[in-house]
Order: C-alpha cells, then structure tokens, then sequence
C-alpha cells in the first residue's frame, strides 16, 4: 500500500507527487503521457512567477525530472475507477489495482463531451477500455476503435493482435497501424444500434460495428469516482483540497477556475501537504480516515 | 500494460465460491513497483458465505430459486472488475443470505454474456424473484447497491 496515490501528471498531480516525497510518504503517480497535460500546449508562458517566457514543454519538462529526482514512483496509466473501502482507496488503472491511504485527483479539466448514442450504449457495445473488454471480440468481431488519446493507436493494435477485425477512427490520419486495421478520418460521429450497438456513423459513413471503444485521455470524474460532489464539472473542495469523498484530495484546473499554472502547483502542493499531515495524525492516534 | 495470461493479483477473484466473514483483511504488496498481490486473510469463526458461480449450466435453476440476486459478470483481464469484486465481497457480509450474490466469468459463460448482451465489465445485473431490474455497466460504488438493495427487500 503507498501511502499517497496521485492521479494526472500536470503541473498539480507534479507539485503533489514533489510535495508528499518531501514530507516522507511513499507516492505513486499514476498518469497518461506527461505530454497530455495542458502545459506541453503552452508554446509560452508570461505569467509564471520568476520564469517569464518560458514555454510551457520545458517547463513540465522541468517538473518531471524534479519529480524522478524526488524518487516519486511512476505509474503510466488511465486511471479508470477509484473507490474507498475501509479507510483505504482503490485505484484501477490499465490492468493493476493499487491502494493507498489517501488519493489526489489532479486530472485536469476532463471535458469528454460524448458522442451522440454513446451514453445509451455504453455496455452493450460501447467500450472505454480496451484492455477490459478487448476479449470480449477477440473472434474476429468487427471493432472500430475512435482515437482520442496518446496511445489509441497502441490499443487498436492489440485489438488486432487478440483477433478482433479493427476499424481506426480519428480526427487526423493516424500512424503506426498494424497492416489490416483501416484509418478513417471523420469529425462528427454518432453511435448506432437497436438493443447492441450496430454501426459508428462517421461523417457520411456507416461502419458496421459489434463494438465500438472510445478511447479519451481523460475519464469524467463522476464516472471515475461516482458519488464524488461536483459544482458545474468542477471538483469541489475545501480549504484543505478535500473532496467529499473521505481520503480523496483534488488539486489543479479540475477543482475549478483560474484554470492556470501556478494556483495548480499550488493546490497540488496544499494538497499533499494535509493528505500528508493526516496520514501523519492517523498513524498516531492509530485510526483510519473513515 | 496488457493482461498476462495468468496474474498472481488474482487470487480474490479466482477463488470462487469464497469463505468469507465479517472481516476481510487485504494485503496488498507491491514488489518493484510492477505488480501488487492482493491476498484475502478470513477470520476463522465467520459463517460461511457463498458467492455463486452461474455458469450456462445452473443459471436458470440459480435464478428462479432465488428472490433478490447480484450478478457480476466479470474477467480475470479486467481490474475494475476487481473493485467491483471487493465491492461485492462487502455487500455479501452486510446482506447475508437476504441477497443472493453470484458471478458470471465471462471466459467460462460467454453463452450469459450474449444472452444479456453483456459486452462490456465489470456489469452487474440485479435480477428480483427472476426479473432483472436493475443494469450497471463499470464500476459502481457500494453505497449505490445498498440503496437498491434496500429498496427491494421485501
Ligand atoms: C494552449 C494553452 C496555453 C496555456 N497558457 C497558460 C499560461 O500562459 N499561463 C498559465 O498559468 N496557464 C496556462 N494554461 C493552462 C495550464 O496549462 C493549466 O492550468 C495546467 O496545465 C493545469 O494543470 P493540471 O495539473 O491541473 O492539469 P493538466 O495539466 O491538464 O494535467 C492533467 C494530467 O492528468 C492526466 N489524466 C487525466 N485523467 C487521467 C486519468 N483518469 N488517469 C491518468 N491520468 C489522467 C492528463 O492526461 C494530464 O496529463 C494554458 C493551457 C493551454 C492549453
């Protein structure tokens, strides 16, 4: 068990992961790419205390090392739900379940405004996740895979490795596709069936579909932690960035405006330090968070 | 990043029927940061409580003979399935034999997995006196079962 689990590796699950090795807590930060944060978009930075100019690749650049230089373990990996049993949480993410005493989501600003017919078919067709439910088709089944994420192209092709007859859809042509795997290139898509999902419309297209995954960087938080309080899409919190879930902390822009560097660093670290300072109390008074 | 065939954090959910009571002590550890093992301890003076496994075979006779059921259709592949798994686990010493808890291993039953279009896990279906009523398709936390549960008690 790690005593701290973050989620996101932006400027927020960062400064968390620095913070909670500063205090002597174990911590794993479980995270996409380091390139998915919004920072590695920021070609330059003016508002940034001391570092004017700098561009935002550099400077998370900057924070990762800090952060392997603190020795913060690194998990790469969605988070895909999270829940709290007996005073400890859970973590699924890619196909290991880790736990920890306390959890900080720093996953940014989730925005995955689903497609039309996606919501209704979730579970009888459509799939965020090809390691779960990859082998469900692995007979020959028509899959189309629409990519949305840094390693999409890496899933799509273990869905054709495992035996599933893969379509790729995205918004920009696609690289690095096994042979046998079709790209299509289409904005606007909606998901199409009767009882189980049958066809991805794509622009003008159908695609005959058994199964169609949508894969996101991000997973909405209401559906990574569900029972979790929101304001607006926003995390709420408290002073202390605690969530209304007991034992999970929240930190960065997916608590909220200013969507902006320096109130993630800092939240992030406002985080780690009271999850830190809580583990700290709970050992001495021998007692959980619950 | 992809599921190994076969994975030592998997005890919990390969042990079914599980002997289970009201104190379940999980051990995680983490060796080289690459995997976790998660192990059940039981008490020894616990009742014995079972956890179904419904295969093509028994489902029918399983169904009709029980009032209020949780199944979970799930695969040693999937690790929200796990959650969902401890999440059962409890919901099983809290509702004793009031709730029929039972699982569906896909990769065994892939026949129930067609049958109720299940093509996605962790899903669990609730079926009462035979008639589903309830679908949740990924993970779903326990609070949200013992509403519904509760609701359909009697
Ligand atoms: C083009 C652009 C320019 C900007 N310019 C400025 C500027 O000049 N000044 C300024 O202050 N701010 C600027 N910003 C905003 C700034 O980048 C963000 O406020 C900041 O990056 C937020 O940090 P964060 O850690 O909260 O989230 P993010 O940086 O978004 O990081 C979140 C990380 O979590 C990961 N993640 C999400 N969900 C999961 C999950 N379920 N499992 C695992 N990982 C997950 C994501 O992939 C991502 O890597 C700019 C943003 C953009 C896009």
């Amino acid at each position: 068990m790690y005593d701290i689990i973050v989620i996101g590796g932006g400027p927020a699950g960062l400064a968390a992961s620095i913070n909670g090795k500063n205090r002597n807590k174990s911590v794993l930060l479980c995270s996409n790419d380091y390139r998915d944060s919004y920072l590695y978009k920021a070609a330059r930075i003016e508002n940034y205390p001391g570092r004017p100019g700098i561009s935002g690749k550099e400077l998370l650049e900057e924070l990762v090392n800090h952060a392997k230089k603190a020795e913060v373990e690194f998990l790469q990996e969605k988070a895909f739900a999270v829940i709290s049993l007996d005073g400890q949480i859970y973590v699924s993410a890619g196909d290991k379940v880790e736990n920890a005493r306390r959890v900080i989501l720093a996953i940014g600003m989730a925005s995955p405004n689903k497609f039309p017919g996606e919501a209704p078919f979730l579970g009888r067709g459509v799939s965020y996740c090809a390691t779960c439910d990859g082998m469900l088709y692995r007979n020959g089944k028509k899959v189309t895979v629409v990519g949305k994420a840094e390693n999409s192209v890496e899933e799509a092709n273990y869905l054709n490795e495992i035996g599933c007859q893969v379509t790729f859809v995205s918004d920009k042509p696609a690289f690095g596709l096994k042979e046998g795997i079709e790209s299509v290139v289409a904005k606007r898509l909606e998901v199409m069936g009767k009882d189980a999902v049958t066809a991805l419309k794509a622009d003008d297209r159908e695609i005959p579909s058994d199964g169609i995954f949508i894969l996101r960087n991000s997973v909405a938080p209401s559906d990574l932690l569900p029972g979790l309080e929101l304001d607006g899409g926003a995390i709420t919190v408290n002073r202390r960035m605690e969530t209304s879930v007991p034992g999970v902390y929240a930190a960065g822009d997916c608590t909220g405006r200013p969507l902006q560097i320096s109130k993630s660093l800092g939240e992030g670290q406002s985080a780690a330090l009271n999850a830190a300072e809580s583990i700290d109390l709970e050992k001495k008074e021998g007692k959980s968070a619950r | 990043m992809y599921p190994a065939g076969s994975n030592s954090s998997l005890i919990l959910m390969s042990s079914v029927p599980v002997k289970r009571g009201a104190f379940l002590e999980f051990l995680v550890f983490s060796a080289m940061g690459t995997f976790s093992l998660c192990a059940a301890y039981f008490k020894e003076e616990e009742k014995m409580m079972e956890i179904i496994n419904l295969t093509e075979a028994n489902f029918d006779t399983v169904l009709t003979t029980n009032n209020l059921m949780l199944v979970d259709f799930w695969a040693d592949w999937c690790a929200p399935c796990r959650l969902m798994s401890l999440v059962l686990d409890r919901l099983a010493e809290q509702y004793g034999d009031q709730v029929t808890m039972a699982k569906v291993n896909v990769d065994q039953a892939l026949e129930l997995a067609v049958r109720f279009h299940v093509l996605a896990i962790p899903t669990v279906l609730t079926f009462k006196k035979g008639k589903l009523i309830d679908r949740q398709t990924g993970f779903m936390p326990g609070n949200f079962y013992m509403d519904l549960l509760n609701a359909n008690l009697t």
